[in-house]
């Protein structure tokens, strides 16, 4: 049993974008047992790593905007922090469900003005091109971390889709380093899925003396490398449609006829087989 | 439990595995396939009918082998594999050698030699280079036929694509007339990095089910039917493959971010909807 849910860990890993309560559903068919109650504390942990690396969007009760579930917003074991409101919230990683909300103690100085300037500029960067963006951004020691994510799911079109970018940026040096995942799994009749990746590392040429200067300067930084990022993805692609295809297989022969089958079972093969057609 | 239920059971399973196979990234169907038999195997010992129904339903990329006996180049899956041994369709031998294997009647072999001669031609036709192989086996009303094309486009390391494709017949005599039915399956893979662009992995798989009645007047003219089927079918399966990898997968990326401001897109909706109004109004 050991070694099946070490396997099962790894599939729940690797479902497709919105769709791992399908995959875990799978799962217990093929696991084929009744009753995994018992095993249950070992579906939460693949469920918790799934979610944080996923960086899930959730929706705390009275909130406008929705924050993310991530590794850099783990306060416990099950404890996460919306740094937007400053509420810390416990989080059912199994059943997606958000409880026990409560506002933290956050000292209003600079590291909290410089987070909030950061986050307003980030999300007006993610209001303007992400329909369904979501972002959050962490800010502790130096250390800030800036996380992007956009879902859709359109399972009745059998397509799903997510982008993460994360970019952690080092207050002292100006130095950010960062990189976006995009999947994409398109399953009629099939099963198509691109995965996409792409780092960067760039420098802020701000101090964060003014918070609004530097939190701009982040922005069009991101702005700036997601945008040539998809262009580039967006030339490859249209690169590759005029290419790779015919290199593999041609839509016709290079005469433009399709190939005269008749021809050559009657002619080239068809004598052996019928010898009263000679 | 009873022998029914227990198939009942396996059934259900199958169908699972299928909805799992469908799911997970294609770029691990390898590991995942055999990682997905264990996680479904009650006894490590058995390899059962359900491990069976398993490998044949999942596609995998086509193994390429080399025929001791004639030194040529052939694909390999589940469809000429038996125990550890795969059958050439150059020399109908098995490597390496088993005995009390199964092979095609007499009549059918030389068909099957027909039809690997006439899936060069084509093969040459279309793919310009690859490997052909067919393989054929009996059955209770006919023969079954599995058509196998492979071509791999190695450029470099950070630009790789492959095609596979796996054409199945089940092959029917219905009086006068026979029943061809065909599933098949083309996996395609594409990798590609750049320095703008980052890495790129598409890759995946359709599956396409048709089936056609012809009349028979010689039993050679079975090679050109399949062949007729066999090009339609990958004839629609392309440009399908072309609309799904470069169309739908790229537009799913921009629905994620938009590269224009959204801001931009709703005053060019509003635009192109005002000028359709006017122009209505006009008529």
């Amino acid at each position: 049993m050991e070694e099946k849910l070490k396997i099962a860990h790894q599939f729940i890993l690797e479902s497709p974008p919105g769709e791992l309560n399908d995959v875990f559903n799978d799962i217990i068919v093929l696991l084929d047992i009744d009753d995994y109650k018992d095993l249950l504390p070992q579906f939460v942990k693949s469920f918790q790593e799934y979610n944080n690396a996923n960086f899930i969007p959730v929706e705390l009760p009275e909130q406008k905007t929705k924050t993310i579930i991530s590794k850099f917003g783990m306060i416990d074991d099950e404890h996460y922090l919306d740094p937007r409101s400053g509420n810390s919230f416990a989080f059912d990683h199994f059943h997606q469900k958000v409880d026990d909300v409560q506002k933290v103690e956050i000292e209003e100085n600079d590291e909290f003005k410089l987070r909030e300037a950061v986050d307003k500029e980030i999300q007006k960067y993610v209001s303007e091109h992400f329909p369904e963006g979501v972002n959050a951004v962490y800010y502790k020691e130096d250390k800030m971390t800036i996380i992007i994510t956009a879902n859709k799911y359109n399972p009745d079109n059998f397509w799903n889709g997510r982008w993460r970018s994360i970019y952690h940026v080092n207050t002292e040096s100006n130095e950010v380093t960062g990189y976006i995942k995009s999947n994409v799994h398109y399953y009629e009749d099939g099963n198509v899925q691109l995965e996409w990746k792409k780092d960067t590392t760039f420098t802020i040429s701000k101090d964060k003396s003014n918070p609004n200067d530097y939190a701009k300067a982040i922005a069009r930084g991101i702005d700036d490398f997601e945008r040539n990022a998809e262009v580039s993805l967006k030339e490859t692609y249209n690169d590759q449609a005029n290419n790779v295809l015919k290199a593999l297989r041609r839509a016709l022969p290079v005469t433009k006829q399709k190939m005269d089958w008749n021809q050559i079972s009657y002619f080239k093969l068809g004598n052996e087989l019928n010898p009263k057609s000679k | 439990m009873d022998p029914s239920e227990e198939q009942d059971k396996r059934d259900k399973q199958l169908n699972y595995a299928m909805d799992l196979m469908r799911r997970l990234p294609p770029q691990n169907i390898e590991i995942n396939v055999a990682n997905l038999i264990d996680l479904c195997q009650d006894d490590e010992e058995d390899f059962d009918d359900f491990t069976g129904d398993l490998l044949s339903s999942i596609h995998q990329p086509l193994i390429v082998k080399v025929c001791p006996e004639t030194n040529k180049e052939y694909l390999c899956s589940d469809y000429n594999r038996d125990l550890d041994s795969y059958r050439s369709p150059w020399s109908n031998k098995f490597d390496p050698p088993l005995q009390d294997a199964t092979y095609p009647s007499d009549q059918l072999r030389k068909l099957e030699i027909q039809a690997n001669e006439a899936f060069d031609v084509y093969r040459d036709l279309y793919y310009g280079g690859g490997l052909s192989s067919v393989y054929m086996w009996d059955t209770e009303n006919g023969f079954a036929a599995a058509v196998f094309l492979k071509k791999t486009n190695d450029k470099s390391s950070n630009d790789k694509s492959s095609w596979d494709s796996i054409h199945i017949f089940e092959v029917e005599n219905k009086g006068r007339n026979v029943l061809y039915k065909l599933t098949s399956t083309i996996t395609l893979y594409i990798l590609n990095s750049n320095k703008d662009m980052g890495s790129m992995n598409l890759s995946g798989s359709l599956t396409r089910y048709t089936e056609s009645e012809y009349p028979l007047a010689h039993y050679s003219d079975h090679v050109s039917n399949l062949g007729k089927m066999v090009e339609g079918m990958e004839y629609n399966m392309r440009n399908t493959l072309q609309e799904i990898y470069f169309g739908k997968t790229k537009n799913i990326v921009n629905e994620l971010r938009s590269i224009s401001s959204l801001e931009d897109e709703k005053k060019k909706m509003l635009f192109t909807k005002d000028l359709m109004s006017r122009l209505k109004n006009k008529n």
